[in-house]
């Protein structure tokens, strides 16, 4: 089994300052001044993938595990992490363009990284990513590839015959499916998935190793289908304004102040439920 | 505009999949009766009357099939639509709404978008409005390729069925013999309640990553059942397997619309805050006056969560009257 994990480095857009959101004439959003981090959902792929090859303890099962990004040097110590944490190989496929808002784009990229390069069978990812939030770029993946798609997995395990045991959330329930390689996972919410940190032995031994650099240009005249037409195109970005009266209580205690709260305004409001 | 909705009637979310397609439709289209249709997917486990009653239009198509495999289902919508002009297809903003209305569009040459909260039609293209950047900022978008292949926004609506219509024309194709994939060897579903407790609740307390630890989660636990209210949690604390998944509010959980929600430790991320922002009143308790929260809510105290809340719970439980 041959896994790609495909992540993409996003800034932590929580920790910008509340209406600190200034938009350029073409429409970029300044994030520059906040920590850049690896996008949660694609976080969870990357560590559901480590805790699938742990458990794939036979040599039919044993993956081959890749690390891929789009995007520019940023990511480069993501990457050398990913290594350290014993992926075998850690590419980013060199890319300038403004891409927030073009799946189609990563999707033909990703693709042409697997025909080409890869060989993969099985693609990981996360559904959707911060700042684009288009939640597409697993799916047009899989139309590009003729693959399946799973969505809003939760967990992967090994299963005989070089099958995955994969469970996944649909919208009345849950599914638990043994499915046959090719295919794409795209990861929703998955509980203990937090990305695990390398050890200073791990970092000794594998962190050193070095990043794939692949230019997408290049990728896609080499060995590239054509990205699916998007037909979409941003024309305008807005703050959504979410204040409220935002009252504060005052008073000198914890005490206090929870009984003017009481008084003041719940009392009545849960009279009302 | 023509368009047509694709509903999972296989599904017991069908109607709330019918209601807020519906609601969607009458808020952004000045459509007339024989402009719009329906297609419903359905198998043996679904009363067909139901599924007709329901309908958000007037016409709709019913199709048999033997469940609801996103595979299956492009292919038969890819059958059942081939050679057919529509402009708009409109997809529920359910998971698997979003999954199809982006594959539809890639299998048709057409233009996608998904999480849509408003669309404005143009003659050849279509605006089109929705939440980016973790749903801090909203974008506008314009489609140009038809078809026009849509999710909406999950909790968009309360989902209730618009207005009665009085006759249906109905159409049906059978697709219930046809081989469905080829990759999967075997499948468990478990059935869950869609909606929820959380979903229902006219009182949440809802705990964020401030509190820190299971323990304390479980504790906020108790501490809602004394105050007769529901536990939600951020992300954090969900990812955290804190407290089961069940209980997450936010995008990527419940989109909740009580009466009352009490947040405590939670700073107030905007995809935590999508999942609360249909609350009639929010009340922040944070130890951080600078909390997002704080200003997104009604009322706030700015203290120690548990003192709060255990105080709170005195309060509300001895139900005396103020001195």
């Amino acid at each position: 089994m041959n896994i790609l994990v495909c992540f993409k480095v996003v800034p932590d857009l929580d920790l910008m300052p509340g209406g600190d959101w200034n938009v350029d004439s073409r429409l970029r959003v300044e994030t520059g001044y906040v920590k850049n981090i690896i996008n949660p959902y694609d976080e969870s792929a990357l560590e559901i993938a480590l805790q699938f090859a742990d458990k794939a303890d036979d040599d039919q099962c044993s993956p081959g595990l890749t690390a891929l990004t789009i995007g520019d040097s940023k990511a480069n110590l993501h990457l050398k992490t990913l290594r350290a944490l014993s992926f075998d190989r850690a590419v980013r496929i060199d890319s300038k363009e403004d891409l927030r808002f073009r799946p189609e784009t990563c999707a033909a990229l990703i693709s042409a990284y697997i025909n080409k390069i890869g060989k993969n069978n099985v693609v990981i990812m996360g559904r959707q990513s911060g700042v684009g939030d288009n939640a597409q770029t697993p799916l047009i993946c899989a139309e590009m590839m003729g693959w399946p798609c799973i969505t809003q997995v939760s967990s992967i395990e090994p299963a005989a015959g070089a099958c995955l045991r994969v469970t996944n959330l649909v919208d009345d329930g849950t599914c638990r499916q043994t499915i046959e390689p090719p295919c794409i996972l795209a990861i929703g919410n998955a509980p203990n998935s937090y990305l695990r940190v390398p050890t200073l032995k791990d970092i000794k031994a594998h962190g050193q190793k070095p990043v794939e650099v692949i230019d997408a240009a290049v990728l896609m005249a080499t060995g590239g289908q054509p990205a699916l037409p998007g037909g979409c195109e941003l024309l305008g970005i807005e703050a959504i304004d979410r204040r409220r009266s935002g009252i504060i209580i005052e008073g000198e205690t914890a005490a206090e102040k929870t009984q003017a709260l009481y008084y003041s305004y719940l009392k009545g409001w849960l009279a009302g439920i | 505009m023509k368009y047509k909705i694709v509903l999972n009637g296989c599904s017991s979310t069908y109607r709330i999949q019918a209601g807020e397609t519906g609601a969607f439709i009458r808020n952004n289209l000045e459509s007339q009766p024989g402009d719009g249709s329906t297609i419903v997917f359905y198998n043996d486990g679904a009363a067909k009357e139901n599924l007709i009653a329901a309908s958000p239009t007037t016409r709709l198509h019913l199709v048999k099939i033997n469940s609801y495999r996103p595979e299956a289902v492009l292919t038969y919508l890819k059958e059942l639509e081939y050679g057919i002009e529509c402009d708009l297809y409109l997809f529920p903003g359910d998971y698997a709404g979003s999954e199809l209305s982006t594959r539809f569009a890639a299998r048709t040459g057409g233009s996608s978008i998904a999480a849509v909260d408003k669309i404005e039609p143009g003659s050849e293209s279509l605006t089109c409005y929705r939440a980016i950047y973790s749903n801090y900022l909203r974008g506008r978008f314009r489609l140009g390729k038809k078809p026009f292949c849509l999710s909406i926004a999950r909790g968009l609506s309360a989902g209730a069925p618009g207005n009665q219509i009085e006759k249906r024309q109905v159409t049906e194709s059978d697709f219930w013999d046809l081989p469905e994939n080829r990759f999967t060897r075997d499948c468990e579903f478990t059935a869950a309640d869609p909606v929820g407790e959380l979903g229902r609740a006219p009182f949440i307390l809802a705990a964020g990553r401030g509190v820190k630890s299971r323990e304390k989660t479980e504790m906020l636990g108790k501490i809602a059942k004394e105050l007769g209210a529901e536990l939600g949690v951020s992300r954090p604390v969900a990812m955290s397997a804190w407290a089961p998944l069940d209980r997450l509010l936010g995008i990527s959980g419940t989109m909740a619309r009580p009466k009352l929600c009490l947040a405590a430790a939670v700073s107030g991320a905007a995809a935590f805050y999508a999942g609360i922002e249909k609350s009639k009143k929010i009340v922040a308790i944070n130890i951080d006056a600078q909390a997002p929260l704080v200003r997104a809510a009604d009322v706030a105290i700015i203290d120690d969560y548990e003192t709060v809340l255990k105080e709170l719970v005195k309060l509300v439980q001895s139900g005396e009257p103020r001195e």
